[in-house]
């Protein structure tokens, strides 16, 4: 589709847009790595929140402080953080997710001079009424951490005008994986991706500025429906960092119609309340989004979730597509499939590194598999 | 064979088994044999089976006098024995990447086949996971939790990065009286907190003489060396909270 070029320019050079950014804008830029950050609190004080993905270069000076098992998500920032790359960048925030980033962030604040750090150390547990209180109260904490660190107060309702403008985002891109399931030929998987994965890096106002016409466009177009696109797919996993898989999926005679990824739908969904104690709001929507694996919030939820998705999406498959050595979505691996099975939905697992496999092997497994279908 | 005689060579093996692990030492052999005897024999004695993590709170289980059986220590067992690979094997056979935990996977694997070096450990009534050593037994825990069918208490303890926090100590406080909750509901009987606090001292004693064994190490040439601080942690991790352990440390 066109109208996407910006997007496409901001994901070929996400740095080199920080830096620019940060020099038109004057505004602190702040990193962060997981769909459990408080983008809001962020933005509320006037600093960009900026998501950092691994590096696409190879990684020499991680590997003074990591072994080899951690994941290439963890080992690729601390290379571009190391290496200088990040240099743009006003502060870092932490929250705890898995070891991994845990131990990142010790690393981190060890060895990477000349910027703010801030831990946000949320429950564990999701489902309890103590936890639910402390995610309030951590989150509070945060609020005053990145207020001291960034010399301003931040008064209710520019809190909850953040809270609105996130809600809006989360909301158009909600709109186009609805329009993409509707209408699966309407734009292309790595095209959505692009979109979804660019409006964690770029200037939020900016993408309101586009992104409803590009939603609203879309909605109004309607497109060919499955019969002529392909197999509806689902995939599953963490972070997918690679445009190139939803190509190749189509290729092979498939079509991903929704996902549950950190970099997908897990980051859009769930709307943050308008409420007299917006940070309140805020700890209400972590309660209740669909959870990354590292938290608990029941011993099926995650895959009662999965099958909900496959079902609402009228999907004939599910792709998980996991990160390597990513250890809360492998120990999840097997219930998954198990819960897939059960209900007759096959699925085909995928483990990755930063770069994807070769293509031709790629391939020759999606075709196998979509075949099957 | 009757049943009745299938369970008696069972835990003759068993027992045999046990035995062979712990020749090494003869007081904590007598001690910790005792230990795996009764948590084996929990289907006849009537007393129930908690796995706890290395870092749980123990306390609440000994004043309940539930016995608690650690999995993390039977993960190293399999290691030390050897019986390691076979079992990871296994568990890769279901699904589990041969990425994760070691001491993970050869449990998992092991629940399903009574394997390892003493039979398997014997089946839980409850699951208490603290996640303060790590997030693998969160995972860990659930997949138990999901393979016996039984109550999991997750003890969520936020990671202290650069410090200890108010809200930090709040969630954690609450959580002990949730956890005491949990363990009502599991063993269908009140807590009888009188006990608890005669647990939580002698707990704390054996604590202070565990401490005062590791002290003797600052002397030149040091009593002990790493390995024997390893082999004698057994009690302060697994009785602690029992008489036993303050007098083994004494």
């Amino acid at each position: 589709m066109t109208g996407l070029e910006e997007f496409y320019e901001i994901l070929k050079d996400p740095v080199d847009y920080g830096r620019k950014l940060k020099g038109e804008s004057r505004r602190k830029i702040v990193g962060y790595f997981c769909s459990y950050t408080p983008e809001e609190i962020i933005y509320a004080a006037g600093a960009h929140p900026f998501r950092l993905f691994g590096t696409g270069e190879a990684i020499h000076l991680a590997d003074a402080h990591f072994q080899a098992y951690c994941c290439s998500l963890v080992r690729g920032a601390l290379e571009g953080a190391l290496a200088g790359r990040l240099e743009f960048l006003d502060g870092a925030i932490f929250p705890h997710t898995c070891d991994s980033i845990q131990r990142l962030s010790d690393v981190w604040r060890m060895n990477v001079k000349g910027l703010f750090h801030l831990d946000v150390v949320l429950p564990v547990k999701l489902d309890t009424e103590s936890a639910k209180t402390y995610m309030s109260d951590v989150l509070r904490k945060f609020t005053c951490d990145v207020e001291s660190r960034l010399n301003i107060t931040i008064g209710k309702e520019v809190m909850q005008d953040a809270v609105r403008v996130f809600n809006r985002i989360r909301g158009y891109l909600g709109r186009l994986y609805e329009v993409k399931s509707t209408y699966p030929g309407i734009i292309s998987g790595s095209d959505l991706h692009s979109i979804i994965k660019a409006s964690m890096i770029m200037d939020r106002d900016r993408l309101l500025e586009i992104l409803p016409g590009i939603v609203t466009e879309l909605e109004r177009e309607k497109g060919p429906g499955d019969e002529t696109v392909g197999k509806r797919l689902v995939m599953a996993g963490g972070i997918c960092n690679h445009p190139d898989i939803y190509r190749i999926i189509e290729e092979a005679g498939g079509v991903v119609v929704g996902d549950d990824f950190c970099t997908g739908s897990r980051y859009f969904e769930g709307t943050t309340e308008i409420k007299d104690d917006p940070v309140a709001a805020i700890a209400e929507r972590y309660m209740a989004r669909p959870p990354c694996p590292a938290k608990h919030t029941g011993l099926f939820t995650r895959a009662d979730h999965l099958v909900d998705i496959v079902w609402e999406k009228k999907a004939q498959g599910v792709v998980f597509f996991f990160l390597k050595f990513c250890d809360p979505h492998a120990f999840d691996y097997p219930y998954l499939k198990e819960a897939l099975d059960r209900k007759g939905i096959p699925s085909i697992m995928l483990e990755v590194e930063d770069q994807l496999p070769s293509e031709g092997q790629l391939q020759t497994r999606f075709e196998t598999f979509i075949e099957m279908l | 064979m009757s049943l009745i005689q299938e369970i008696f060579l069972f835990f003759l093996a068993g027992i045999r088994k046990i035995f062979l692990r712990f020749k090494k030492n003869k007081k904590m052999k007598e001690i910790l044999a005792v230990y795996y005897m009764e948590a084996k024999s929990t289907r006849i004695g009537g007393r129930k089976v908690a796995w706890i993590t290395s870092g749980g709170p123990v306390e609440p289980l000994i004043a309940m006098d539930v016995i608690p059986v650690y999995p993390e220590n039977h993960g190293a067992m399999i290691g030390a024995s050897k019986m390691g690979a076979s079992l990871c094997e296994t568990s890769e056979s279901m699904g589990y990447s041969s990425d994760l935990c070691s001491y993970a996977r050869s449990d998992i694997a092991c629940a399903t086949v009574n394997g390892g070096p003493i039979g398997g450990l014997p089946r839980p009534d409850m699951l208490v996971c603290c996640n303060n050593i790590c997030g693998t037994v969160l995972k860990w825990y659930e997949v138990q939790a999901r393979y016996f069918n039984v109550p999991l208490f997750i003890f969520d303890t936020p990671f202290c990065h650069t410090g200890f926090s108010e809200e930090v100590r709040r969630y954690v406080r609450r959580q002990l009286d949730e956890y005491v909750l949990f363990l009502e509901e599991a063993c269908g009987k009140k807590m009888d907190h009188g006990r608890l606090s005669n647990v939580g001292k002698l707990s704390l004693e054996a604590q202070r003489l565990w401490q005062a064994v590791l002290d003797t190490t600052v002397n030149r040439p040091a009593p002990m060396s790493a390995f024997d601080a390893f082999y004698h942690l057994a009690l302060i991790v697994t009785l602690r909270g029992t008489r036993e352990a303050v007098d083994y440390y004494r």
